[in-house]
């Protein structure tokens, strides 16, 4: 027990003590700061409660739970990540340490960055009453109850999750980001009702605008909107003793999850991750394939460019740098690219060619309306690289003392991108080429994301901001084609409102901006 | 060729210094910055490879600063940090062919010198297995190959023969020997046998300070007649290591020998001793912190 006090604690002062936990609280406020202003709304039809103690902390809770469910699971994930990384683990798995209590410790330690979340928001709450409220009456019970009650067991529950695609194979990966936003979509989002407590919610505020005359039947929103509208009516809460009793099985139901991952954590093992990864089935069928491919190429690239072997550094071939800067960049680009889909696994290359083809005979409409998202959706991961790498890989400072890293190897980086985008989707390209006026929907996706991506992974330095906002933006926008976002212009409104020409017009600022936070770096030790 | 470091100073924070007024003025050779940790030896290196400015003072290359014409000397600097990373899912060859195309060298010549800096540095069999499944050691001769790429007339290693077994740390310094000549090597390091062997010059640092810069014989002569071997029990060896500076010690039959560095003899039974760097080192290292 007291290792993994200590556990969690050193690990809840590592993140304190970085820039990304302002961030966090900063979020937290910015959230409070929304619900404060009436952006985010809790409404039944026409109808919004007066504001009360009551009111506000119904609204401020269910607000910080929906987000937390999501957004939080992305902001307390990558402490076992970073362990592997620092070599931390290995210290750790060499002591008496047991899994249980390692996977308890980070466990506490997400609880504990979200809780502070759920305390930001509290504070708003207090702040809302005193200063929006219409009865301003200071019920802390009314207040403050639907954090504990309703947000605190989806902060838990999230922090579990959390850690458990830390410790389960594939999902500890990038490719967890990605699986956790469908599953957040898919499952979580439709099972919201209870998870969410709204279901609860609903109930109770539904009797309390009948009892007041309202002939109301349908059920609660929350989202964006006018509040001059709405009528109000009087909700002073519900007896939440009745609903703290289901939520204890979410409490538990996050306990078990935590100990859970116990199971799969490898115990900082990096042979057991590669014997785990070796017993896939489908790299025992392409394993021989491989190679055989392998050997062959080696062969190829093992012959010496020159018999002649150096005996001593003197003997080495001389060379200087080219005088040819357009050859010279062309080479760096290819580079990039190379670097970009290198070490993808076997089964990426085979979708993104399927969808290469996908794209070149289905019908028009298909491609443009399902085919194209999922172009520009296969290449997330890489994508999510761009300006994060360097860091990651502690490369910055050989690229750094390179010649040009402003004007030659970041404007290489992006233009990699934007090829990457070109060749994955350069089955839509060519059936665009002969209906001209869907050409500016592709051309937004293949400049606009890649420059997007760049510039998120130089100024926030992780992957998860490109991906979780590419992921939302991608679902909103070229899925459902939410007009403002449809980038791509996969329906016929975003293409008459000429959306993807805005997107080509933002793309030099934020290339403009992604210089500008390279400039930063190289001058960061300064 | 010349390298010229004029009143350079690095303050991190309010009172944390990594130099201070550090001054020095090189040509051609192999430097060997020697120092303990944190001395500023790898602020002074980041200076010199353009990662890090200085607070204050100027870095010249052949006339050019380096602050404002950082080009200048990229296009000819070879930089081994001492803490570097690698992309894990490339091989050595690619790795190296990905660095020739950031340094901006033509891709058949860079293709033929990469061979040929694998077979220096001894990975020509482990060439194209991805680095990530690469030792310590071997990660390094990579960062050592990927120095030597672009045929750099200013070579920045620091503390190169870090994970480095036995037989790869002689290959590198006769590498670095082999190097020496119409170049200017600077070679970091706390380990003096390194600089030893190597070194047309060395430059003591301590306190982000230089204490001396001068050729190892200057350096060795400077404290002739003051390393001294005394033969005492081992009981007696605790009490005197609090008492001199003990450079190391020899076990043997009749007792222990300790080698001590002193102004003066320690004791009438000890002998005077031909003095090494490593004696040379630790004298000037601590003179400067008891004086300080």
């Amino acid at each position: 027990m007291n290792a993994l006090f200590h556990l969690a604690l050193a690990d809840f002062r590592e993140r304190v003590r970085r820039f990304s936990f302002l961030a966090i609280v900063a979020l937290g406020v910015f959230l409070g700061y929304q619900v404060i202003t009436g952006f985010f709304q809790l409404r039944l039809g026409n109808y919004r409660g007066v504001l009360n103690a009551a009111w506000i902390g119904a609204l401020m809770s269910l607000t910080l739970s929906f987000f937390l469910s999501l957004i939080g699971f992305y902001i307390t994930r990558g402490n076992v990540q970073r362990d592997r990384e620092t070599g931390v683990g290995q210290i750790l798995a060499a002591t008496p340490l047991r899994k249980l209590a390692y996977v308890f410790g980070k466990f506490a330690s997400n609880v504990a960055v979200l809780l502070i979340v759920v305390g930001v928001l509290a504070l708003a709450a207090l702040a809302m009453l005193l200063v929006h409220g219409e009865d301003k009456m200071l019920d802390l019970a009314q207040l403050l109850l639907p954090f504990l009650v309703f947000s605190v067991p989806v902060a838990l529950l999230t922090a579990a999750l959390a850690v458990f695609f830390e410790c389960a194979p594939v999902l500890r990966t990038s490719t967890g980001n990605v699986i956790y936003f469908f599953l957040w979509l898919f499952i979580v989002t439709p099972l919201g009702g209870d998870l969410l407590a709204f279901e609860a919610i609903e109930q109770g505020m539904t009797v309390a605008l009948q009892a007041q005359g309202a002939a109301y039947q349908g059920g609660i929103v929350l989202g964006a909107g006018p509040s001059g509208e709405l009528q109000p009516f009087l909700w002073t809460g519900f007896d939440w003793a009745a609903v703290a009793g289901t939520r204890l099985v979410y409490v538990t139901a996050a306990l078990l999850l935590a100990g859970l991952a116990a199971l799969p954590f490898e115990r900082f093992a990096p042979e057991q991750s590669r014997v785990r990864a070796q017993r896939s089935i489908i790299k025992r069928w392409l394993a021989p394939l491989g190679a055989r491919l392998r050997a062959i190429t080696r062969r190829a690239d093992a012959t010496p460019a020159t018999p002649n072997i150096p005996r001593s550094a003197q003997a080495l071939t001389p060379v200087t740098a080219s005088g040819k800067p357009v050859r010279l960049f062309v080479t760096l680009v290819a580079a990039e690219l190379k670097l970009l889909l290198k070490g993808r696994a076997l089964l990426w290359y085979v979708a993104a060619a399927g969808l290469f083809l996908a794209c070149l005979l289905s019908p028009l409409e298909t491609v443009r309306g399902t085919l194209l998202p999922l172009v520009w959706l296969w290449p997330l991961l890489l994508w999510s690289e761009m300006g994060v790498r360097e860091a990651h890989y502690r490369v910055d400072q050989l690229l750094f003392s390179a010649p040009s890293p402003l004007w030659r190897q970041l404007p290489a980086t992006w233009a990699a991108g934007v090829s990457l985008a070109l060749l994955l989707g350069g089955g839509a390209l060519l059936r665009f080429l002969a209906e001209p006026a869907l050409l500016p929907g592709f051309v937004a996706g293949a400049l606009f994301i890649p420059s997007l991506a760049l510039l998120l992974g130089m100024t926030t330095g992780t992957e998860r901001s490109t991906q979780i906002l590419l992921l939302i933006w991608w679902y909103l926008g070229p899925l459902n084609g939410l007009a403002a976002l449809d980038l791509t212009a996969t329906t016929a409104a975003a293409l008459a409102q000429g959306i993807p020409w805005l997107y080509i017009a933002i793309t030099p600022l934020l290339v403009g901006l992604a210089l500008l936070a390279r400039q930063r770096q190289l001058h960061a030790g300064q | 060729m010349e390298l010229h470091i004029e009143n350079v100073s690095k303050q991190y924070r309010k009172a944390v210094w990594g130099l201070r007024d550090f001054t020095l003025k090189l040509g051609p050779g192999v430097l060997g910055l020697l120092g303990p940790n944190g001395a500023g030896k790898s602020t002074l290196m980041r200076i010199i490879a353009t990662i890090t400015r200085p607070s204050s003072g100027t870095v010249c290359w052949n006339g050019a600063d380096i602050a404002t014409q950082p080009d200048a000397l990229r296009r000819v600097l070879g930089y081994l940090p001492q803490d570097f990373g690698v992309y894990p899912n490339l091989s050595a060859v690619e790795f190296l062919t990905y660095l020739a195309a950031v340094k901006g060298l033509p891709q058949q010549r860079a293709r033929q010198r990469i061979d040929e800096l694998l077979h220096l540095v001894n990975l020509t069999e482990a060439a194209y297995r991805p680095i990530g499944g690469f030792s310590g050691g071997m990660r390094q001769r990579v960062g050592i190959a990927q120095a030597l790429l672009n045929d750099p007339h200013l070579l920045i290693v620091d503390e190169p023969t870090v994970g480095l077994d036995p037989e790869e740390r002689v290959r590198f310094r006769n590498l670095i020997a082999d190097l020496a000549g119409e170049r200017l090597v600077l070679l970091s390091t706390h380990i003096v046998s390194d600089v030893e062997a190597t070194a047309t010059s060395i430059a003591l640092i301590n306190h982000g300070q230089l204490l001396r810069h001068a050729l190892p014989e200057e350096l060795l002569h400077a404290v002739e007649g003051k390393v001294w071997g005394w033969l005492v029990s081992s009981d007696a060896l605790t009490t005197l290591k609090t008492q001199h500076l003990i450079a190391n010690t020899t076990r043997r039959a009749d007792g222990v020998l300790a080698r001590i560095v002193s102004d003066s003899t320690p004791d009438p039974a000890a002998t005077p001793l031909p003095p090494t760097l490593e004696d040379a080192y630790l004298y000037f290292i601590a003179n400067r912190q008891e004086a300080a």
